[in-house]
């Protein structure tokens, strides 16, 4: 049964290409609304500097009051000064001082404020190196806005090339929803139906073939088609923004800051034209599209916007660039859904994919009823699982992910400096120590807490389980920010009391061993009632009469225990050791919010530490290898210790 | 090997009092059956001896010595439990010889006793097999091996058959039996089972409500019951009972006209209660005579049983195979007079009669 290969690998590549579809039509909108919406407030700056420069008074006020008007996807737009609204697209809030008692007003100072220390940070900056001139202005401000909105802010700047006041409009451009995955769904559907319809067993393997070729092709042919009339569209649709703008008697005079995928060029009153910057695309382009930019006025076939004295200049022949390599892009993970596919194949040939095809036709209903969940668990693990790794092998540059090999792996594992903190072996040791005196803890007292409630003689058992079960049912960063706060220097609970019996406080998050002490007792607090509760429930299905016979037999009590309770837990206790060996080894909140990795993150373990490197030192491959390493450690141990216990055959079976 | 003495032994649960008044004589090497219907104190009784209840009230002793303090592991007995109770984690060897490592014996002489026990029980090829891969009869052997590899003072059996199925329940209860032929040990045998108990026991001791009703040997107890508890429990099918009165020296219930029987010459209650086993009706009438409707037949082979009426009581009656009777024929049955009981309505005690010729 060859077709069933051929069917999941063309699902492979279906899938790979909707989901790269998805995200790039996702992308490029995104892009373009915020583009758009910092191209207005780019003008209305602009407009500002130039009437503080000289040029007619009120002219900001009138652009503002038309703006609306010209481009209905503007909002809203004002100009601060110090904290006065100079101008606003509503006349009647223009003039007005902000109010200290608005919540608005105040972050909107407060975003003023720090787009002007960015500024003027950028601008000490430029001075030291000069290469950063060719970024002149960066310092803008985008926020996403509940509805789809954007809000851009751009700094007002006088001669002398300082933040005197705030631009800041907001934008609704409507996004447009695009059916580009369900297409390439479609295109994978069309061709397996056809497929299935030619395949005949005696042709199955070149028909097979052909399907993974055309669907390939076709899907990088579609998706580059799409991105592309997608990205005409959007540059259609900043070029009619900048028309607008012109017809509303203004446009920005800004030099491409970042290199551009389309030019659009402005031709003020005295008829100097300006190259305007309007679509992200990557640096590699930079020289090519400031080029093709400058040279756009000889290029023919481009659309003119035109108002007044001002015209715009759309021209599609700088797509060809971005086009070709939108291709090239998508080729290489057609070759990697390819090798992917080829691996299915591979599988096929072997008779696995026949033997999972025909377990599935056998079980038809089962699946049903199973898909849900599966397509759950492929989006929710699966996916980000696959991402996780894939990232490992890459290495991030001006937010571009590169291909880096092995080399986030090598650079982990051959660093044998283990007296620096940040060491991965170091961090592997502190885990692994971390790891152990907690599992060691959570079993001991959890099993001899268990052994106490399993007492017949007992009475109100059913209070202290609740009561017990309580430290597992609080959210465990509560548990550790109240643990935090107990073990606090000062003001804690813990140093309290030493100081109350007359000993010496103790600066718990000062050195390693107190450390490391306040974690592990925090999360033995939080992880003993899981072997509770494990134990508790293989206790009590250990039958008496074992206990009755073994007494009769002539156990003692610790005979019993040892001979009878113990053999008899293991199947229940293995498993929950293992799992809370994982969940311990990965404990995230508690190293994070009680110890915080002090001092100098040496309590860190692993799994903080590979979140530091994403999101504090921004190493997001070097990360992803890290975390890719702990997940191999792990699946090693697990493995390991299934084989040695044979944990998952049940005593009772 | 030792004897057991229950003296006026009780048993509480708070307010509830499960046994009431026990007391027991068993011989060294007796064979005694506790029996009676389930709540009645047997298995309580027998958890006493073990040492699994404490004694509320009472003395127990094995052999000579007082045991009521004395911890299970040190009363040297051996006891079959109902689940078997075999230690799921262990082969049938370490089962078997679980109880002699816990008593330090040299594993030379552990390795001799298993194999003896092994072999006379049959399960020598099983001894490396865990018990959930044995059948019931297998793990019913096992646990027989684990109480009697340790040569206990005294064996207890907690309904030992009752988990099996009706065929290998007869097949054990013999091997039951030939293990106490070869071994002689005094044995203690909770069973809610008459048949059992008739089959097995040296000596019976009818339980119920927490109260020994009758002890004695098995033919004594279906012989002379001594109240109609005991009567209507031993035997099987069951005894019928009439209510009669003495009237013109006949006793007379609804449906029953008989003669006093001529055991019975002493002077009688007015109210009493006529005991006749099914297998005393017979065919053909005779000096007493009762007057039936069957209702079901079962055939048997060897015999066949008759679900009769007499007049809206219901009696059972033991006919041979090739009498010729129908359902819902009406038929009069002769009554054999030597063998009927009487028992006093109102004390549900027997009148005792002369003794009789033997059956």
């Amino acid at each position: 049964m060859k077709l069933g290969s051929f069917a999941a690998a063309a699902a492979v590549i279906t899938l790979v290409f909707a989901l790269l579809a998805f995200a790039q039509s996702e992308g490029d909108l995104r892009a373009h609304a915020d583009t758009s919406a910092l191209l207005v407030a780019r003008a209305v700056a602009w407009t500002y500097a130039e009437e503080q420069a000289g040029d007619p008074d009120g002219r900001t006020q009138r652009l503002l009051e038309a703006l609306p008007g010209e481009l209905p996807a503007v909002k809203s737009a004002l100009v601060l000064k110090g904290n006065k609204i100079v101008a606003h697209s509503a006349p009647d809030q223009a003039g007005r001082s902000l109010s200290q008692d608005s919540l608005s007003d105040k972050a909107l100072y407060d975003s003023a404020q720090a787009v002007k220390a960015s500024a003027s940070k950028n601008v000490e900056e430029r001075e030291r190196d000069p290469s950063l001139k060719q970024d002149p202005y960066p310092e803008v401000e985008i926020a996403s806005l509940p509805g789809g909105a954007v809000a851009a802010s751009a700094p007002v700047r006088n001669d002398e090339d300082r933040v005197v006041g705030l631009a800041r409009v907001e934008m609704a451009e409507p996004l447009p929803t695009l059916p580009y995955p369900a297409l390439i769904v479609l295109i994978g559907l069309i061709a397996m139906a056809i497929f299935l319809f030619f395949a005949r067993r005696s042709i199955a393997v070149p028909a097979g073939v052909v399907l993974l070729l055309f669907i390939a092709v076709a899907d990088v042919w579609a998706l580059s088609g799409f991105r592309f009339g997608l990205r005409r569209s959007v540059t259609l649709a900043t070029a009619q923004n900048l028309g607008a703008l012109a017809r509303a008697g203004v446009l920005p005079p800004d030099v491409s800051r970042r290199p551009a995928l389309i030019g659009a060029l402005g031709r003020d009153a005295h008829g100097r034209m300006y190259p305007i910057e309007l679509v992200d695309v990557r640096p590699v382009d930079r020289a090519m599209t400031r080029s093709a930019t400058l040279a756009l006025g000889a290029i023919p076939g481009g659309e003119r916007f035109e108002a007044g004295d001002h015209e715009a200049w759309f021209v599609e022949s700088s797509f060809e660039a971005a086009y070709d390599r939108d291709f090239s892009d998508l080729s290489r993970w057609a070759f990697l859904s390819g090798m992917v596919a080829i691996g299915l194949f591979v599988m096929g040939a072997r008779g696995r994919i026949h033997a999972f095809w025909s377990a599935f036709t056998s079980n038809r209903t089962a699946y049903g009823y199973l898909a849900p969940a599966m397509v759950g668990m492929g989006i929710l693990v699966f996916v980000p699982v696959v991402f996780g790794i894939v990232l490992g092998f890459t290495d991030r540059r001006y937010n571009v992910f590169e291909f880096a090999g092995l080399s986030n792996y090598v650079a982990i594992l051959s660093d044998f400096d283990f007296t620096s903190t940040k060491n991965f072996y170091f961090k592997l040791g502190v885990t692994f120590l971390w790891t152990g005196a907690n599992v060691m803890l959570h079993v001991g007292i959890g099993l001899f807490i268990a052994l106490l409630l399993n007492d017949e003689m007992l009475r109100a058992k059913g209070i202290y389980r609740v009561l017990l079960v309580v430290p597992w049912a609080i959210p465990n960063y509560i548990t550790a920010l109240i643990w935090k706060g107990m073990f606090h220097k000062q003001f804690g609970a813990v140093n309290f009391f030493l100081d109350a019996v007359g000993l010496e406080p103790v600066a718990w998050f000062g050195s390693f061993w107190p450390a490391f002490m306040t974690n592990v007792a925090t999360n033995t607090w939080l992880g003993f009632p899981f072997m509770m509760v494990v134990s508790l429930g293989a206790l009590s299905s250990i039958p008496n009469d074992l206990y009755e016979a073994a007494f009769v037999d002539g156990a003692s009590r610790w005979q019993r225990f040892k001979d009878i309770t113990l053999p008899l837990l293991m199947p229940a206790l293995v498993p929950a050791v293992i799992m809370g060996t994982v969940w311990t080894f990965n404990m995230f909140n508690i190293i994070y919010l009680v110890s915080g990795g002090a001092p100098d993150g040496a309590t860190d373990i692993l799994i903080t530490d590979a979140f530091r490197w994403a999101f504090e030192r921004d190493k997001y491959g070097y990360a992803a290898a890290y975390s890719t390493i702990i997940f191999l450690i792990l699946l090693f141990f697990t493995l390991l210790t299934n084989k040695v216990t044979g944990a998952t055959k049940g005593a009772f079976e | 090997m030792a004897s057991v003495t229950l003296k006026n032994v009780f048993k509480r649960y708070g307010d509830n009092l499960v046994v009431r008044d026990i007391s027991l004589e068993i011989e060294d090497g007796d064979f005694v059956v506790l029996v009676g219907p389930s709540g009645c104190g047997k298995s309580t009784t027998l958890r006493m001896i073990a040492g699994l209840e404490d004694i509320s009230e009472g003395t127990l002793s094995i052999g000579s010595r007082v045991v009521n303090d004395v911890s299970p592991r040190d009363r040297d007995v051996a006891m079959v439990f109902q689940s078997y109770a075999l230690y799921p984690h262990m082969t049938v060897e370490e089962n078997i010889s679980f109880g002699l490592k816990l008593r330090k014996m040299p594993a030379a002489e552990i390795t001799k006793r298993v194999g003896e026990a092994a072999t006379v029980l049959g399960i020598t090829d099983l001894l490396s097999r865990k018990p959930k891969q044995l059948s019931g009869g297998q793990r019913q052997r096992v646990a027989m091996g684990r109480a009697i590899v340790r040569q206990p003072a005294v064996f207890l059996f907690d309904e030992p058959l009752s988990n099996l199925d009706a065929k290998l329940r007869v097949q054990m209860r013999a091997e039951i039996a030939k293990l106490y032929q070869r071994l002689k040990t005094t044995t203690v045998y909770v069973t809610h089972d008459q048949t059992e108990a008739m089959t097995l026991a040296k000596h019976i001791v009818v339980m119920s409500g927490g109260i020994v009703q009758q002890v004695g040997a098995p033919l004594d107890l279906y012989r002379a019951p001594a109240n109609t508890f005991v009567a209507g429990f031993i035997g099987s099918p069951a005894m019928n009972f009439f209510e009669v009165e003495v009237s013109d020296g006949r006793l007379k219930g609804r449906g029953v006209d008989l003669p006093i029987p001529p055991r019975f010459s002493g002077s009688l209650p007015a109210q009493l209660t006529l005991g006749v086993r099914p297998e005393h009706f017979r065919t053909g009438g005779g000096a007493g005579t009762v007057r039936m409707r069957v209702d079901v037949l079962e055939p048997l082979g060897a015999i066949v049983n008759a679900l009769c009426d007499v007049e809206g009581v219901s009696v059972t009656a033991t006919l041979e195979p090739d009498t010729r009777v129908t359902v819902g024929e009406h038929i009069t049955l002769g009554v054999d007079l030597e063998h009927v009981h009487l028992f006093d309505r109102a004390s549900t005690r027997a009148v005792a009669g002369a003794p009789r010729a033997a059956a």
